[in-house]
């Protein structure tokens, strides 16, 4: 029995070798705000393969047991530079969930830029909402991730 | 009963390993080069080792501390860039020109630059302009830190490659015509394990070959193709960059006195 469970972890890892995508994922800082009195948290990423990319946006609060009215983002975009020169973006419009503490969007796309200084970035508007108060968290510029 | 469960169980095991090890040998198979040659089809081994070859030709003209005047054309299929804009909500064009001028130091990094962005019809849409490590997109105004980077001339020929072949794309190589000009063609052909679904497309896209064409005089790459290659076995361009420029020059007061300029506080 033994073999056969050896066999199939060897076909597994081949598997695992010779067909995946080596994907690599890098992170902006947390940056952080409040609402109503509630700590709210905004992020931005890229994750990346040799060939498509996708940039994600994320907003939440403290923890699980922290609800807001709405939690979301005005906008995002994803877009690839060119050391001064933006070379391609996709815009990505609002979303929210309500009465909930976390909420995550992604945009997929082909790497397009090929060029001196080529950067994949992510920017956006956060938006949170409670009890009648509104904050956003928006980043227009390209921070780096 | 155990034996037979063994025996089975390496059957499964040499099954399974041949369908992964086809599905990147598929690549060569359906390789388009394959039916548009009118040479010989190299091997893997033998293109990278001409991929380096031409690029240490291309190296000894652009390995000099001096300003570089680079220009490429990017034609994107309308049907992807449709409804896509720059930051200041205009849309992106099918077809932009790509001006830079590069001052190379002596590692071949880009430590300063002047970079337009213009239509076909050479209207600006964005400049921009790169020194002190501060890029400064005049356009819209955005301003951040910036190291020097590496001079791309290849469009990302090499390191692409470098990278795709460790996710087990397949590279070949031909002997072509293009422009009425010989050239080396290359086709770097990633089949993903699973068919990823990105926005741009409502099907599916299972690969990429990425077609690169090289001046076998200068080493320059003139040419690249992106193809996209869809699960249901149908594909379609989805850019194509072409070089117009690379030489070293004088870029001239009115580049040089983009360097001076004072952004607003």
């Amino acid at each position: 029995m033994k073999k056969i469970l050896f066999c199939f972890l060897f076909a597994s890892i081949i598997a695992i070798f010779t067909s995946n995508t080596v994907m690599a994922t890098s992170s902006s800082p947390i940056h952080s705000g409040s609402v109503n009195g509630k700590a709210v948290k905004a992020q931005k990423g890229i994750t990346t393969s040799s060939s498509t990319w996708s940039g994600w946006i994320l907003s939440k609060t403290s923890g699980s047991g922290v609800t807001i009215g709405t939690i979301g983002w005005t906008y995002f975009n994803t877009q690839e530079w060119c050391r001064d020169q933006v070379y391609y973006q996709n815009y990505y419009g609002g979303d929210a969930d309500y009465n909930d503490w976390y909420i995550k969007g992604t945009g997929t796309d082909n790497i397009r830029g090929t060029c001196s200084g080529h950067k994949l970035r992510v920017t956006g508007k956060h938006e949170y909402k409670d009890g009648g108060a509104t904050k956003y968290i928006e980043f227009a510029w390209p921070e780096n991730h | 009963m155990k034996k037979r469960l063994f025996i089975i169980a390496l059957v499964l095991t040499i099954f399974t390993g041949t369908l992964v090890l086809y599905n990147g040998v598929g690549a060569k198979a359906t390789n388009p080069a394959k039916n548009n040659s009118p040479s010989e089809l190299k091997t893997q081994a033998d293109a990278l080792e001409d991929m380096q070859t031409l690029k240490n030709i291309a190296l000894q003209q652009i390995s000099k501390p001096e300003w570089v005047h680079f220009v490429t054309r990017a034609s994107i299929n309308p049907e992807e860039v449709k409804g896509k804009t720059y930051p200041d909500q205009r849309p992106i064009p099918p077809v932009t020109i790509h001006e830079s001028w590069y001052h190379l130091d002596e590692n071949n990094q880009v430590f300063e630059d002047v970079q337009f962005t213009l239509t076909e019809d050479g209207e600006i849409i964005q400049e921009g302009v790169t020194r002190d490590n501060l890029a400064w997109n005049i356009t819209y105004d955005i301003e951040f830190p910036i190291e020097p980077s590496d001079f791309v001339y290849d469009f990302e020929f090499e390191r692409t490659v470098n990278e795709s072949i460790g996710e087990g794309a397949t590279l070949t190589e031909i002997e072509t015509v293009f422009n009425d000009k010989p050239s080396r063609r290359f086709d770097l052909l990633l089949q993903f394990g699973e068919p990823q679904k990105l926005d741009t497309y409502s099907k599916a896209e299972s690969g990429m070959l990425k077609r690169y064409y090289v001046d076998p005089e200068t080493g320059f790459v003139t040419r690249l193709e992106m193809i996209v290659q869809f699960a249901d076995g149908t594909e379609q361009i989805s850019s194509v960059q072409e070089l117009i420029t690379l030489e070293a020059a004088d870029p001239g007061e009115e580049i040089l006195a983009y360097l001076q300029k004072e952004k607003a506080k």
